[in-house]
């Protein structure tokens, strides 16, 4: 029998680590013990390498009904997960804890148009979000996505985006920020997308990922267009060591980002008063 | 959330043990347990909780330990999984290890409301840590009141945590004079009362009012004040100036001295250690006044300075929320921050660096007419503020 417990991970073998470009890698994993693992988009896994250490990471797909996960994964330098998971090869074992946190509401969602902003790796969270959307689609109204990274080569998931921009439900705008001879498409920082862009206000729902210093501007510019604060959804990310609320890293005054969080409405965002 | 019982005066059963037996009871406790954990003298006579192996290695008249019994239950390092590494197979994973039976003998009832808020902490709420539990399960508590300050710096006067301990305690030990009263505050201190039944008598219930009389008349002794329920107040009103916290923070050294050794403090990191094939997952106490604490692998870091770390500490401590969530402040007033801390920002002036930014009572005493005349009867006054 498996040995249970709160720290105890389910062991996991490494399927597939497709290169994205030269600082990302998505990772296939299965499950040994075959149970799929039910999520909902944008909860987070606590992934073990075994002798390196634990680390969170979000989900960044649909669950499907094997006992497959998928995450996407940025090397840091200096980060013992991330170059050991960039370093492992397929038939290589990992520990799973999860899923933690809450996940998009999507009930705050449905029957909404929804506008997704994705900077960098924060595309990663938000495709099992806009592919939820996609497979219940009559459910949500307009589905808007921006998607901007530094260059052409960060950007994930390229057979995916060409699927999307062929789609005519879901509007997917893509930026650079800056002029790359690869790129014909709009260049500028992701919030130069919302120059170009109409919304209901009233019915919108927004959900922002990405780098940190991204969320003030892009805050700026969903207020510009009169969204509601409660509308506004904001993933954060915290250094974690435990996913249930014990260790203590992930805290903002007695609010605890891997249980109650990582999706926070703006108004507890600002509450929080933390980037 | 958890409910709290607030100070239920729980069914204690109380007993007199004659001081000069205290050994024999000791040896009687010894017998009922795999390990014992007492107060003893180690190098340069300094005062530490050990396992002792008889009842002449046992202190009986000690100061505060600088490092908290509570250590016994959240060990400053412990793995909570191992695992076994083989090339090419998936690691052998395993629980944590089972755990002995220990009485912890002698925990000032500080430490004892530290015990109490880590209990509901670690084994409330949401999620469980099976770890924990399952080290608290196999522990005792053999309190030991204090009738006077031990030091200086004790103030659990302020945060409703001694002199004398109010729950948490399987037994609880006060001296007055040459007897000393027994109390049991759950079975299993029912069954170390039967166990040590031959040296005990039943307790004149005027010898424990004439207790609450001296311990009455101590309060005065404790002469560090903070007024935790002021401080609670402003700092859970989002009330405290950024400049405050700027000012403490430019006198920190980021050491994280008053955390390690707060009893109440409980973040820890993890770490993989692997030695010959077998791999462990270490969890060690961390703090949130260093800076790597909140350090993520990006390099993004939601408080770069001492200025939020400090913020954060105190917010932790003092909120109402921790109040709410736990049932008490999270400082039992063990004064041990104000032992170790070069700076001086221990937890009492901090609350009292609060209290002093906000609007202070005029202590005019209206309100507390006020208040009588108003309060349901049987209510008591705060006397708070």
């Amino acid at each position: 029998m498996a040995p249970e417990g709160t720290y105890v991970p389910r062991t996991a073998e490494l399927i597939e680590s497709i290169e994205e470009n030269s600082l990302e890698r998505t990772f296939v994993f299965e499950l040994l013990d075959g149970q799929p693992m039910p999520y909902n988009p944008g909860q987070f896994m606590l992934v073990t390498v075994f002798g390196a250490g634990e680390a969170p990471f979000t989900l960044c797909s649909m669950p499907g009904d094997d006992a497959r996960i998928t995450m996407t994964v940025r090397r840091y330098p200096g980060g013992r997960v991330t170059e050991a998971l960039h370093d492992m090869q397929p038939g290589g074992h990992v520990g799973i804890r999860g899923p933690f946190g809450n996940g998009f509401a999507m009930e705050m969602m449905r029957g909404r148009d929804v506008l997704v902003v994705a900077g960098g790796i924060g595309m990663a969270p938000q495709r099992g979000l806009i592919e939820a959307i996609l497979n219940d689609r009559e459910q949500f109204g307009k589905l808007t996505v921006f998607y901007g990274t530094a260059s052409p080569e960060q950007m994930l998931y390229n057979d995916l985006m060409a699927e999307w921009l062929e789609r005519d439900d879901i509007d997917l705008r893509m930026t650079i920020d800056r002029p790359h001879p690869d790129w014909t498409g709009h260049v500028g920082l992701i919030t130069t997308l919302f120059a170009d862009v109409e919304v209901d206000a009233l019915m919108t729902s927004a959900t922002i990922v990405g780098p940190p210093v991204m969320y003030r501007f892009v805050i700026m510019e969903c207020e510009n267009l009169g969204l509601n604060p409660e509308y506004i959804f904001l993933s954060l990310e915290r250094r974690m060591s435990c996913g249930v609320g014990k260790c203590g890293h992930c805290a903002i005054k007695g609010t605890y980002v891997c249980i109650d969080g990582p999706v926070f409405s703006l108004t507890e965002y600002r509450r929080l008063d933390e980037e | 959330m958890i409910a709290v019982e607030q100070q239920d005066t729980q069914t204690t059963r109380a007993f007199t043990l004659p001081s000069d037996r205290i050994r024999a009871f000791i040896d009687a406790l010894m017998s009922a347990t795999d390990h014992f954990i007492a107060p003893t003298r180690v190098m340069h006579e300094d005062l530490v909780f050990a396992e002792v192996e008889s009842a002449d290695e046992v202190e009986l008249e000690y100061e505060n330990s600088l490092i908290s019994p509570a250590c016994f239950i959240l060990p400053q390092r412990e793995a909570v999984f191992t695992y076994a590494m083989a090339e090419g197979k998936p690691p052998e994973v395993r629980a944590a290890a089972d755990v002995e039976s220990h009485i912890i003998f002698g925990v000032r009832p500080c430490d004892v409301a530290a015990i109490e808020y880590l209990d509901r902490f670690f084994m409330g709420g949401e999620f469980a840590d099976d770890v924990y539990a399952r080290r608290r399960e196999a522990k005792t508590i053999v309190a030991m009141a204090c009738v006077e300050p031990q030091n200086d710096a004790c103030w659990c006067t302020c945060s409703n945590a001694g002199p004398v301990a109010a729950s948490g305690y399987d037994l609880q030990l006060t001296l007055m004079d040459d007897v000393y009263i027994v109390e049991s505050g759950s079975e299993r201190g029912d069954r170390l009362i039967d166990v040590a039944h031959e040296l005990l008598a039943d307790a004149d219930p005027e010898l424990v009012e004439e207790r609450q009389r001296r311990v009455e008349e101590a309060f005065e002794t404790f002469e560090r004040r903070g007024n935790i329920g002021q401080a609670m107040r402003w700092i859970s009103g989002d009330q405290t100036p950024e400049e405050l916290w700027e000012e403490l923070g430019a006198k920190c050294f980021s050491c994280g001295s008053c955390s390690l050794v707060c009893p109440v403090c409980s973040c820890f990191d993890t770490h993989e250690y692997v030695e010959d094939g077998v791999g462990a997952r270490i969890r060690c106490w961390d703090s949130c006044h260093f800076p790597g604490y909140s350090l993520e692998a990006s390099g993004f870091n939601p408080r770069e300075n001492e200025a939020e770390r400090m913020f954060h500490y105190a917010h932790h401590k003092l909120c109402a929320d921790t109040f709410q969530k736990y049932g008490r402040p999270g400082c039992v007033g063990c004064g041990r921050c104000v032992q170790v801390c070069s700076a001086q920002i221990d937890l009492p002036m901090i609350a009292q660096t609060i209290r002093e930014c906000g609007w202070a009572c005029k202590d005019c005493k209206s309100c507390a007419q006020a208040d009588v005349a108003a309060a349901p009867a049987g209510a008591e006054g705060t006397g708070e503020d």
